[in-house]
C-alpha cells in the first residue's frame, strides 16, 4: 500500500479576516465541491454562525490536491472555533494538525485573538504559513502588516504569501505552500492505536459522531476501543473521512483525519482532547494536552411561564447532546420559580445557548445576570463552590472568598493605551506587561477577575478604542478577594434572582446604579414601589417608583367592545411576560438590569 | 330588552381629535338612507324575538339629517321591529345644527333625548378642538333644547394641554345651572391617525402628564358628583333617573342591533360589525347582503371577561346577576383581588356588589388587566 501524502492543517484568523472565503477557495480549487454547488462559506453551516460570522463548532474536510508535478496529496482542513470562549477546543483542533495558515486581513492587521491562537499553534509545534489576505482592497496596508507578521513570527518577508481569497489571488501559492512547507503527517501504522478526539456531534440516527485524528496505529470497523480519560469502551461501527458528507472507509490509518461511529449515546463520553486506543493494545500514555472543560460563567435560565419547565428541561438536554461544555441542573428561585442553573464556557457561549433556546426551541425564557463561580472558605473549615449568589453563606460564616482570575492580552493601537489602562483599572485589572507588536500597536498583558469581564467588558473595550482593540483571555487561578453579596428588595421583599456578588469597594455605587436602572425598567404599578439595595441588613441605596394614577380608556361606547377587549388582552399578555414578586410586577428585562449598567 | 344603534356616517367637516367613521361627502345621504332602509328590511327576518326599548342615533353627525329624514327611519324601525311605546330615542347633535325649528322637528319625529356635542363652554378650548360652534351658541342651544325636551345630555372633552381644573369647572357649572341632566366627560384621547396626534408627535402641542390627567380626572369627577350627578361609568354622570338606557346596554352585556356602516351589534353571544365604507355598504345592502365586516361568537370565557370589564367600568358587578349568568360566585373566585382593591381604596364592596371608586376608575384598565 502506497503511503499517502497527507497534510493536516487549519486556518488561524480573526473574525472577518477571510477564513471562510479562503476555505471556500481551497475547496473549489481542489474540486472538493463544484463552484456552482457552492453555498457561500460552506464551513459555517449553522444559522447562528452565519449571522454572527463566527464559526462556533468545528468541522473537518478532506480535499484531494494534484500538484503541478501530478503528485497527489490529501489535505485535511480542520476548522477551528473563532472565539475566546472556546480556546481549549481551538487548542485541540490545532493539536490535530501539523501546520496552520495564519491569515491576516491587510486592512486590519494582527489582532489579539490571532496572536493567542498563533501562540497555541506554536505551542503545538505547528508549521505556520503566514498569509496576508484582502491585498486587493484600496485601504490595504500590506507593508505594515508584513512588518507585524515578521515581528510576530520572526520569519522572512518572502515567507509571507500575499493573497485575496475573494479575488482568487495567491490561492495556488497557498496550495503549494501547504504541500512544501507543512510536514507530511507521520504514518506509524504499526504502533498501537492512539487517536485524538478533536470534536464530536450528536446525530439522531447514528448517535455520537466522533471526529478524530489518528496519530499512531489504525482503527477499523469491529475494533473494540476505549477512551483514555472517560474509560468507556465501545465497538467501532463505522469509520470514514469527511468530504462534503461522510465517506465510509474500511480503516483509518495513522495520519488520517476522519470520523468514528461507535454506538455512543452521549457526547459527554467523547471529551475533546481524549485519546482513543484499542482495548487489546493498551497504551501507557494518552496524547498530551487533555483538559476537562469546565464552565466559567453561570446563569439561571427560567421559563417565562411555569408550564414550560419540562419543555425547557428537554430543550436543554437536546442542546447538551451536541454541546458537552454546557452544564445544567435544576434550581429554584423565590422570584422566578423552577428553572435551571446553567454553566457556560463564557459569555458568547451563554448567548448562543439562550438564543438557540428561543429560536430553535421556541421557548420564552428569563435569564438571570451571569456570574462566575466563587470558592468560599467557611469559618468551620469547609470549602464550598458557589455558582449562584443566593447560595452565598451568611457573612459571619465566611472566612474568606476566592474568585477566578484570567490572564488576558489586549492588542491596541498605541493611542488608546491610556483609555484601556483606565478601563483595566475600573475592572480591577492587574497590569503585567506591555509588548510592542510594531511601532503603532501594542500588546497589553493584564490579569483580571473573570467577573469583571463577564458584563459588557468587550463592548467597553471596543468603545474605549473606537473599535480597534482586540482581546483574548484564558483562565489563570483563584485569588482571595474582598467580595460581598448585594441584595435587591422590592417593597421590602428580597428578589433572589437579582442578587449579585460584587467587590466591596464597588458595592455602594453598584447598588445605586442598579436601583436607578430598575426604576427605569419597572413600570409604574397601582402601588408605590420601593427599590432597595442592601448588603446584609444594611440598605445602601434606594429609589421609589410612584404609583400609577391614570390608565383607563375614556370612551367605551358605540358598542365597539371587541377593540377594547383586544387592547385588554394585549395588556394581559404583557403582564403574563412579567414576574410577580410580592405585589410587584417585574418585566423580564429587569433581570438583566445589571448587564446594562454603565 | 334590546337596543338599536343607527350610525349616520356624515359630518360637514372633521374635528382634529375624532377617529369615528364618517365621510364629509354628504351627497351620498340619499343613497345611504335608501340602503339603510334596505338593511332594516334584511334584518326583519334575521332578528326574531327581540323587543327593543332604545334607539340611539350616533355618528358622524345625526343632526345633519332633516326631521323628515329621521322620521322616515324611525317609522321604518317601528314598522319592522317590536319597539316599546316609551322607548328612549337618543340623538347625537352638533350645536350648530340645532336651530329651534330643528329641535322641534326632531322632537316631533320621536327623539326624546338629545346628546349635544358641546365639548366646552370656553371659546379658546373650542378653537383648540377645531369645533365649529362658539360657547354662546352652545349655551343657547342647550337652553332651547331643554325648553322642548327634558332629557338633555352634553359631551365635555377635557384635559386639553395645560388646562386647569378651574377651566373645566366653568363648563360643568354652566351645564348644571341650565339644568342639563347628563354629562359625558371624556379626557382628550390621542387616537391614531388624527391631526391632534400628529401635532402632538410633532411637538406642536404638549400632552398632559398622566399625573396631571389623573388629578384633573379626580377633580372633575368629584365636582360633577358634588352637583347632584351620579357617576355610573368611567366618563358618564347623570342626575338619578337620567342615565342613558341605551349606553347601559353596552355596559351590561345586553343585546343591541347596529345599523349603518361601522355599526356594532351584539345579539345572542354573537358580536359583529358592519364595514366602514358608505359605498360598499350601499353596494352590499342593495344586493340584499348584510354589510358585515367581522362576525364572531363569544365563548363562555370571553363573555365572562367582557361582562367583568364592562361592569367594572360602569356600576360594578352584582353578585346575584353574575351567578345567574355564569353559574359561579364572582366574590368567591376573586376574593384576593377584591380584598386588595378595597383595602387600597380602588373599589367598594357592598353586600351584593363590587364596584370601582373614582380612584379605581382612573386605573380601570390596569385593574382589569392585572386582576381579572
Amino acid at each position: 500500500m502506497s503511503k499517502p501524502n497527507i497534510r493536516n492543517f487549519c486556518i488561524i484568523a480573526h473574525i472577518d479576516h477571510g477564513k471562510s472565503t479562503l476555505a471556500d477557495r481551497l475547496l473549489e480549487k481542489t474540486r472538493t465541491i463544484e463552484k456552482r454547488n457552492m453555498m457561500k462559506q460552506v464551513l459555517d453551516d449553522m444559522d447562528l454562525e452565519q449571522e454572527r460570522g463566527i464559526t462556533i463548532k468545528l468541522h473537518a474536510i478532506q480535499m484531494k490536491y494534484t500538484a503541478p508535478d501530478k503528485q497527489e496529496y490529501i489535505f485535511n482542513l480542520i476548522d477551528t472555533p473563532g472565539h475566546v470562549d472556546f480556546s481549549y477546543e481551538v487548542s485541540r483542533s490545532l493539536a490535530a494538525c501539523e501546520g496552520a495558515l495564519l491569515v491576516v486581513d491587510a486592512t486590519q492587521g494582527v489582532e489579539a485573538q490571532t496572536i493567542s491562537n498563533l501562540y497555541l499553534a506554536i505551542d503545538n509545534g505547528l508549521e505556520i504559513i503566514p498569509v496576508i489576505n484582502k491585498i486587493d482592497l484600496q485601504n490595504s496596508m500590506v507593508d505594515e502588516v508584513t512588518d507585524q507578521i515578521i515581528e510576530l513570527l520572526g520569519c522572512k518577508k518572502e515567507d509571507i504569501i500575499l493573497a485575496s481569497a475573494k479575488a482568487d489571488i495567491g490561492t495556488d501559492l497557498i496550495l503549494e505552500a501547504i504541500v512544501n512547507r507543512i510536514p507530511a503527517a507521520k504514518t506509524e501504522t504499526e504502533k498501537p492505536l492512539r487517536a485524538l478526539i478533536f470534536d464530536s456531534k450528536f446525530d439522531i440516527y447514528r448517535g455520537v459522531i466522533v471526529y478524530v485524528r489518528v496519530f499512531e496505529g489504525s482503527i477499523k470497523v469491529g475494533d473494540t476501543i476505549k477512551f483514555f480519560f472517560t474509560e468507556n469502551a465501545f465497538t467501532a461501527e463505522e469509520v470514514g473521512v469527511l468530504r462534503m458528507g461522510r465517506i465510509k472507509k474500511d480503516i483509518l490509518n495513522a495520519g488520517d483525519v476522519g470520523y468514528l461511529i461507535a454506538g455512543i449515546k452521549d457526547v459527554n463520553d467523547t471529551r475533546v482532547g481524549d485519546t482513543i486506543f484499542k482495548i487489546h493494545e493498551p497504551v501507557s500514555e494518552p496524547l498530551p494536552g487533555y483538559k476537562e472543560v469546565k464552565p466559567m460563567v453561570f446563569s439561571g435560565i427560567y421559563p417565562s411561564s411555569t408550564e414550560d419547565f419540562e419543555n425547557l428541561r428537554e430543550s436543554l438536554a437536546k442542546l447538551k447532546l451536541n454541546d458537552a461544555a454546557l452544564s445544567f441542573e435544576p434550581e429554584t428561585s423565590v422570584a422566578l420559580g423552577f428553572g435551571f442553573r446553567c454553566g457556560f464556557l463564557g459569555m458568547l457561549h451563554m448567548e448562543i445557548v439562550q438564543e438557540r433556546l428561543e429560536r430553535e426551541y421556541g421557548l420564552n425564557i428569563i435569564t438571570t445576570v451571569p456570574n462566575v463561580e466563587y470558592k468560599v472558605y467557611k469559618t468551620n473549615g469547609e470549602v464550598v463552590l458557589v455558582d449562584n449568589p443566593s447560595d452565598m453563606p451568611e457573612p459571619p460564616k465566611i472566612d474568606y472568598i476566592e474568585e477566578p482570575y484570567i490572564t488576558s492580552n489586549i492588542i491596541t493601537p498605541t493611542e488608546f493605551i491610556g483609555n484601556l489602562m483606565k478601563l483595566a483599572n475600573e475592572r480591577r485589572g492587574v497590569f503585567i506587561s506591555t509588548n510592542y507588536v510594531d511601532a503603532k500597536r501594542v500588546d497589553l498583558h493584564f490579569e483580571f477577575p473573570l467577573s469583571e469581564i463577564v458584563y459588557d467588558f468587550y463592548d467597553k473595550l471596543k468603545s474605549y478604542s473606537r473599535g480597534y482593540a482586540s482581546f483574548d483571555y484564558s483562565f489563570k487561578d483563584f485569588r482571595e478577594s474582598s467580595l460581598v453579596k448585594l441584595d435587591i428588595l422590592l417593597n421590602a421583599e428580597p428578589v433572589d434572582a437579582l442578587s449579585t456578588i460584587v467587590h466591596k469597594d464597588k458595592a455602594f455605587e453598584w447598588g445605586k446604579k442598579l436601583c436607578t436602572k430598575l426604576k427605569e425598567l419597572i413600570p409604574k404599578q397601582m402601588f408605590e414601589v420601593a427599590i432597595q439595595a442592601a448588603i446584609g441588613s444594611k440598605v445602601v441605596a434606594r429609589e421609589t417608583i410612584s404609583a400609577m394614577r391614570k390608565n383607563v380608556t375614556a370612551k367605551c361606547y358605540g358598542g365597539d367592545i371587541s377593540r377594547k377587549r383586544k387592547l385588554l388582552e394585549k395588556q394581559k399578555e404583557g403582564k403574563k411576560r412579567m414576574k410577580q414578586i410580592g405585589s410587584v410586577e417585574i418585566p423580564q428585562e429587569a433581570f438583566h438590569a445589571v448587564l446594562s449598567l454603565n | 330588552m334590546s337596543g338599536i344603534y343607527v350610525h349616520i356616517p356624515f359630518c360637514s367637516r372633521r374635528c382634529n381629535y375624532c377617529d369615528f367613521f364618517f365621510t364629509t361627502n354628504t351627497k351620498l345621504t340619499d343613497d345611504f338612507l335608501i340602503s339603510l332602509d334596505k338593511e332594516i328590511q334584511i334584518h326583519s327576518a334575521s332578528i326574531p324575538n327581540q323587543k327593543f326599548d332604545t334607539i340611539f342615533f350616533g355618528g358622524g353627525t345625526p343632526s345633519i339629517l332633516t326631521g323628515n329624514q329621521l322620521l322616515g327611519i324611525i317609522n321604518r324601525l317601528r314598522e319592522t321591529f317590536d319597539i316599546t311605546e316609551d322607548a328612549e330615542m337618543s340623538l347625537e347633535a352638533n350645536p350648530e345644527d340645532l336651530t329651534n325649528e330643528k329641535i322641534r322637528e326632531l322632537y316631533s319625529a320621536g327623539v326624546n333625548r338629545l346628546s349635544i356635542g358641546v365639548q366646552s363652554f370656553i371659546d379658546s378650548e373650542l378653537q383648540f378642538l377645531t369645533r365649529h360652534h362658539t360657547s354662546s351658541i352652545a349655551g343657547d342651544v342647550v337652553k332651547n333644547s331643554l325648553d322642548v325636551l327634558d332629557n338633555v345630555s352634553i359631551d365635555i372633552i377635557y384635559s386639553l394641554p395645560s388646562q386647569r381644573a378651574e377651566d373645566i369647572i366653568v363648563s360643568i357649572d354652566k351645564a348644571k345651572v341650565m339644568g342639563v341632566k347628563h354629562i359625558s366627560a371624556y379626557t382628550l384621547t390621542y387616537e391614531d391617525k388624527t391631526l391632534l396626534t400628529k401635532s402632538a408627535n410633532e411637538g406642536k402641542i404638549i400632552r398632559n402628564t398622566p399625573e396631571h390627567e389623573a388629578t384633573l380626572y379626580e377633580t372633575v369627577s368629584k365636582e360633577i358628583i358634588s352637583r347632584g350627578f351620579r357617576q355610573y361609568e368611567v366618563s358618564n354622570f347623570a342626575i338619578p333617573g337620567y342615565e342613558s338606557r341605551h349606553n347601559k346596554k353596552y355596559w351590561k352585556l345586553l343585546p343591541y342591533l347596529g345599523l349603518g356602516p361601522s355599526a356594532h351589534s351584539f345579539i345572542g353571544n354573537r358580536r359583529w360589525n358592519n364595514l366602514k365604507s358608505v359605498g360598499k355598504y350601499c353596494e352590499l345592502v342593495n344586493s340584499r347582503k348584510l354589510p358585515i365586516e367581522n362576525d364572531y361568537e363569544l365563548n363562555e370565557q370571553q363573555l365572562q371577561s367582557d361582562f367583568i370589564m364592562l361592569a367594572l367600568r360602569a356600576e360594578g358587578i352584582n353578585f346575584t346577576e353574575y351567578k345567574k349568568r355564569f353559574g359561579k360566585s364572582f366574590e368567591v373566585y376573586n376574593k384576593r383581588a377584591i380584598g386588595e382593591l378595597v383595602q387600597n381604596g380602588f373599589a367598594e364592596l357592598s353586600n351584593d356588589s363590587f364596584r370601582l371608586s373614582t380612584k379605581g376608575y382612573a386605573v380601570a384598565d390596569e385593574i382589569i388587566a392585572r386582576y381579572f
